[in-house]
């Protein structure tokens, strides 16, 4: 106690004269550095220590004059000051601590500071392999080699799976050197159990495509796994069940397995909960802009009555019952060969129910069809794709195969107010087709070549019962069956070369390619009466080859000034054109040189600011496969002919945007216009007859048609109230001719859209938006009047994160049409228990149990108005673990 | 050098017109870059924060560079560097696609997208920054540190370093800076000591700089702006529109064409993200 008294005297007391030192011995030491050519010397750094010590007391910092002014507060009688740079010799000098002026004559003096490094500096590192084992990271609560990633050094994993390795996401993830799923590779990382796995490698600075190893040096680093035994297995389930007046299920089960030179994965799916899982199956590649000439993949020359889809999401409507198997298997051969297969099949059965009203705004008259569909279909396909590769320092090669065998069939069942009409169509599809990409080095440049070669025979067949276009087809008398049949095979091959080259200041990215596309169409019409088919005559047939052959060059440029960019693509092509039909007697050809060019400006200024345009032209042939010179029954009310091989199209459109972007205030606004004008030489005409069915042909009635379309959008965030007003505004006009009833007329359809829409954060766990969309369309016919159509759609959705792991959410939609109003609230749970690796879901749709919805379409003359049946009310439940 | 890195994004640009007719858009590929100095010295300093200042178990890291030349410096993180170059040397057709396609596959994931430019103009620190989409630059006091000298030493890697103590930003910050590398220079805007600084935190340890190396770069490594057309603003202006920014994330993310479930998620990340450098 008293020592500790005595203590806090001694500090106390210690204080006191610290601080009267400090207050009575302040020295002001200024002065001047200059160069020997007496030029002052800005940035040295000037620091005052106390006589044979290395603590600083004060420094200063030469200023542009060379100047420095240093305040000490200290009690020695003298002082060490010392002045430093990189670029001059260091000075010391021993001082009286007093205040005075003093000059410094700096000798420049190069110094090496020595390279120090604690780690090497990541630009420095080279690609190195690093080993970790897997042993020494593991956990007690680990389940996948993931949750070992994420403790290894530099290595993070993000929510969505992906893998970062010091700050980047890496470039390949291998297991025993093969790369499996391209990309995919969470599917491996978040299910295979650590305990099979050795040693993670981290390959740094990896570069993949070894033509290009010493032409570009990756900074990524890729992930290989080693693996314990020879063979593993592994693999994640989710299981949902539920229910909506039946049973309804959701299932994914993945197992997966991996060996040195051959592995495997792969994926069961089913559900009956109105999931379309065969999308995940769509490649979202991109569409080569001179690649217009390629088939199709999905054709429908022949169809079943349909309703329109209703613009709602998939799971509220599709009534489905779905299958699919996903095989991926990886082997390694000889020569740095791969070859990869992927083979897919599925197996859908999808039901449809709609009423449909059809208003046909005629010259004279408006006429009104009614439709009630009861439509099956069952779609069944098998697709194998085998991909062979070749990776090594003189060329890359990737080379793909694909075989795809398809098994459609639809019925539906119609009825039009006076009679049941029943429609079945049956469409095989038998596909090939090879797509082989390769870069290899011409005279120091990358040059890369593609190959694309396809054919496939589509063999598709349309019963109408009964038959119909008796008037036309039958000699006004009544039939039990008319049957379409159809043949299609198409072969296309596509070859073309490119490189990136420079060229005195100008960027020149030259490409040149050639097209051949052949094809043959065959069809007819049979009538059947009882057990006698005979074929409706001969302007129901067609024998049709069509050939094309395009070649093309393109090049791009570019001028580019402060703010300012301007930029042409310049393409070129060829185009020779030929069409038979040896039935008919008929032959047809073109030639012709196109340019279509396309040119693009972009201003921007004032900081907020930026102006944009681009008009760009294409000259386009009308689509092959919907060219025959006889009529084809394209579904069960409309005959159709199109004998316009030469078809032929001009448009050139143009598009202005300006925008005002504040983000200081945010404040976002933007106007953009586009106009477009497209010279057709052909207008479809369509003879209307009584019952609602039509008789359709192409006519040679060179026409042009317009479009104009406005719009804006304007956004504002208020911070006092956490919520963001924004509105947007579309105005569309759009004007063509159209043949009905040997009447030439003009139709416009303008339609108005407005979207008023607010958002609040009333915390960061609970936010709300409510939004509306309102929507006027006018369709109107020359002379004859208008038609106007209005409906709104109103959205109110809350969203809820009480905890982490733990996502409520409550979205309602309210959608007017007419008189007719549909409501649709669902209410979402989700919650992740992430030590059980388990993730359970909850959902419950279409609360409300709203059973119908309302699509409305407009086009050219005629209105859709279909009331498509729902899904109703579901409740879902699912977990999803691994196994 | 610089005219050719231009070529190649110019050329970047032609292929993407020719891949598709939207020829607006994709202007980080549309650039051009002024040298300003020469880098001298490279120091790297590893850098570990804590974005979300309420959880102490997430903690990021990532290497900083600073490029030091004869008459002024520049800060930014390596992996924005890395991006900039990966962008600016993009070469053939297959790398392009791949970058327009997986962008996620080959840009690094830059979480620092600032680029510290000290003395530069003569006096001032001129910081460029982005806000998703627009890119911002303001100009600061270089003399803004008002550092308080201490008596504590140490050595650190073999330097003699020693403790100087400052408010910026509102936090207090600590550094030990060594008189044995005479560059009166640091990590991020923090400078005015006499010599490098080689460690720096602040007191609530949610910023932590660490020196990684320093080494004399003898090949042309440039110090170099971007020509692009910044948004010229005040530090307290980009502050509020960064702000904005996040507590409008839901709003943007719409517009940038995000699903309802990615603006959400994308709010719940970004509500994490609630611990900048600079608190005031």
């Amino acid at each position: 106690m008293v020592i500790q008294a005595s203590g806090i005297r001694f500090w106390l007391g210690l204080i006191a004269v610290l601080l009267c030192q400090s207050l009575f011995s302040q020295a002001l030491i200024k002065g001047v550095a200059v160069d020997r050519e007496r030029n002052p010397v800005p940035y040295l750094n000037v620091m005052i220590r106390p006589i044979g010590s290395n603590v600083v007391l004060a420094f200063g910092i030469t200023n542009s004059d060379g100047g420095f002014s240093i305040i000490v507060k200290n009690e020695a009688d003298s002082l060490n000051i010392a002045i430093s740079s990189i670029h001059y010799r260091n000075q010391n000098r021993h001082i009286k601590n007093m205040s005075q002026e003093m000059r410094f004559e700096m000798e420049t003096d190069i110094k090496q500071l020595e390279t120090f490094t604690v780690r090497a500096s990541p630009i420095q590192r080279k690609g190195d392999t690093l080993s970790y084992l897997v042993q020494s990271f593991s956990g007690e609560a680990d389940r996948s080699i993931e949750d070992v990633l994420r403790r290894m050094p530099g290595i993070e994993i993000e929510s969505d799976g992906r893998i970062i390795y010091q700050g980047m996401p890496i470039q390949k993830f291998y297991v025993e050197g093969l790369d499996l799923m391209d990309g995919r590779y969470t599917a491996i990382s978040s299910n295979l159990p650590h305990k099979s796995v050795s040693v993670v490698e981290v390959l740094e600075n990896h570069q993949p495509v070894r033509i290009l190893e010493d032409r570009i040096s990756s900074q990524q680093a890729s992930l290989n796994l080693r693996l314990k035994n020879n063979i593993t297995t592994t693999g994640t389930a989710k299981f949902g069940l539920g229910y909506a007046e039946h049973l309804l299920w959701d299932a994914n089960i993945t197992p997966m397995a991996f060996t040195k030179e051959f592995q495997l994965l792969g994926s069961y799916q089913t559900n009956n909960s109105g999931t379309d899982v065969s999308q995940q199956l769509k490649s979202l590649g991109f569409e080569d802009m001179l690649d217009h000439d390629k088939p199709l993949s999905e054709i429908s020359p022949l169809i079943i009555q349909s309703p329109i889809v209703p613009h709602l999401n998939q799971d509220r409507f599709l009534l489905n019952n779905i299958h699919l198997i996903n095989l991926n298997g990886l082997l390694r051969l000889k020569r740095d060969l791969q070859v990869r297969a992927n083979l897919h099949f599925v197996n859908d059965f999808q039901k449809q129910k709609a009423e449909m009203v059809r208003h046909v705004f005629m010259p004279e008259d408006t006429l009104i069809f009614n439709e009630n569909m009861d439509n099956r279909n069952h779609d069944s396909f098998l697709k194998a794709d085998l991909t062979l590769s070749r990776n090594v320092k003189t060329n890359y090669l990737n080379n793909k195969l694909s075989i795809e065998s398809g098994w459609s069939s639809s019925r539906g069942n119609l009825y039009d107010g006076n009679k049941q009409i029943n429609q079945t169509l049956n469409k095989p599809v038998r596909s090939i087709s090879n797509d082989l990409r390769s870069t290899y080095p011409i005279g120091g440049k990358l040059v890369e070549f593609i190959s694309y070669i396809s054919f496939d025979q589509n063999n598709h067949t349309l019963i109408v019962k009964p038959g119909v276009f008796e008037n036309t087809l039958n000699n006004s008398l009544y039939y039990d069956k008319t049957r379409q049949h159809l043949d299609l095979k198409r072969f296309y091959a596509h070859h073309t070369a490119g490189f990136i080259g420079n060229w005195k200041g100008l960027t020149i990215n030259p490409r040149a390619g050639f097209v051949f596309r052949k094809q043959g169409l065959e069809s007819t019409i049979v009538i059947v009466e009882g057990d006698t088919e005979n074929p409706a005559g001969s302007s129901f047939d067609n024998q049709l080859h069509y050939t094309l052959f395009r070649s093309y060059v393109q090049t791009g440029i570019e001028y580019k000034r402060k703010g300012m960019t301007i930029k042409a693509l310049l393409p070129l092509s060829y185009v020779r054109l030929e069409a038979e039909d040896p039935l008919k007697q008929i032959s047809d050809g073109l030639n012709k040189l196109l340019f279509d060019p396309s040119l693009s400006l972009i201003y921007k200024f004032k900081s907020f600011w930026q102006f944009s345009s681009t008009y760009f032209q294409a000259n386009r042939l009308g689509e092959m496969d919907d060219v025959h010179y006889g009529f084809i029954l394209k579904k069960y009310n409309t005959l159709f002919q199109n004998a316009t091989p030469l078809e032929f199209s001009n448009s050139r459109n143009i598009s202005v945007r300006i925008s005002y972007r504040n983000p200081i205030l945010s404040f976002f606004n933007s106007l953009t216009y586009i106009s477009g004008i497209k010279e057709q030489s052909v207008v479809y005409s369509n003879s209307l007859l009584s019952n609602g069915s039509s008789i359709a042909f192409a006519a040679n009635i060179p026409n042009t048609s317009h479009f104009q379309n406005l719009q804006i959008n304007s956004s504002k965030y208020f911070s006092i109230t956490k919520s963001t007003v924004s509105l947007k505004a579309i105005y569309s006009l759009n004007k063509r001719l159209s043949l009905l009833n040997d009447a030439l007329f003009e139709v416009e359809n303008r339609i108005f859209n407005l979207g008023p829409q607010l958002n609040t954060r009333f915390s960061s766990w609970l936010n709300a938006e409510y939004r509306l969309e309102m929507n006027y369309i006018t369709t109107k016919l020359d002379q004859i009047g208008k038609q106007r159509t209005t409906f709104s759609k109103h959205h109110l959705n809350v969203f809820a994160f009480p905890r982490d792991n733990l996502m409520l959410s409550f979205t309602n939609e309210l959608y007017l049409i007419g008189k007719e109003r549909s409501l649709f609230s669902d209410i979402n749970f989700r919650r992740s228990l992430k030590p059980k690796g388990l993730d359970l879901e909850i959902k419950w749709s279409n609360i409300f149990n709203a059973k119908t919805y309302t699509v409305i379409q407009a086009n050219a003359y005629t209105l859709f108005e279909s009331r498509f049946y729902l899904r109703p009310a579901q409740l879902l439940v699912s977990v999803k673990f691994n196994f | 050098m610089t005219s050719n890195r231009n070529n190649f994004t110019k050329t970047i640009f032609l292929l993407f017109a020719s891949l598709s007719l939207t020829l607006t858009g994709y202007s980080q590929f549309d650039d051009s870059y002024t040298d300003l100095d020469k880098t001298e010295y490279l120091v790297t300093y590893s850098m570990k924060f804590q974005e979300d200042s309420l959880n102490p178990h997430y903690i990021s890291q990532e290497d900083m560079l600073l490029l030091i030349g004869p008459k002024m410096s520049k800060f930014l993180s390596y992996n924005y560097y890395i991006g900039d170059s990966l962008v600016r040397t993009i070469s053939t057709h297959e790398e392009f696609q791949e970058l327009v396609n997986h962008p996620q596959n080959i840009m690094p994931r830059v979480r620092l997208m600032y680029e510290i430019f000290k003395n530069y103009p003569i006096g001032k620190i001129t910081t460029t920054d982005h806000i998703i989409g627009d890119p911002f630059k303001y100009e600061e006091k270089m003399d803004q540190f008002h550092w308080e000298l201490r008596s504590d030493t140490a050595t650190l890697h073999g330097f003699k370093v020693q403790q100087a103590i400052c408010f910026f930003g509102g936090r207090q910050w600590i550094a030990w800076y060594t008189a044995d590398i005479p560059i009166s220079d640091g990590p991020y805007k923090f400078n005015g000591l006499p010599g490098l600084i080689l460690n720096l935190s602040d007191s609530k340890q949610h910023y932590v700089f660490e020196f990684v190396s320093i080494s004399k770069i003898a090949y042309a490594l440039m110090i170099d702006m971007n020509d692009k057309e910044y948004i010229r603003s005040s530090k307290q202006e980009f502050f509020k529109a960064r702000n904005n920014f996040r507590e409008d994330i839901i709003s943007r993310a719409r517009e940038a064409g995000a699903g309802v479930q990615t603006q959400q998620v994308a709010a719940q990340n970004m509500a994490r993200r609630n611990n900048p450098i600079e608190l005031e």
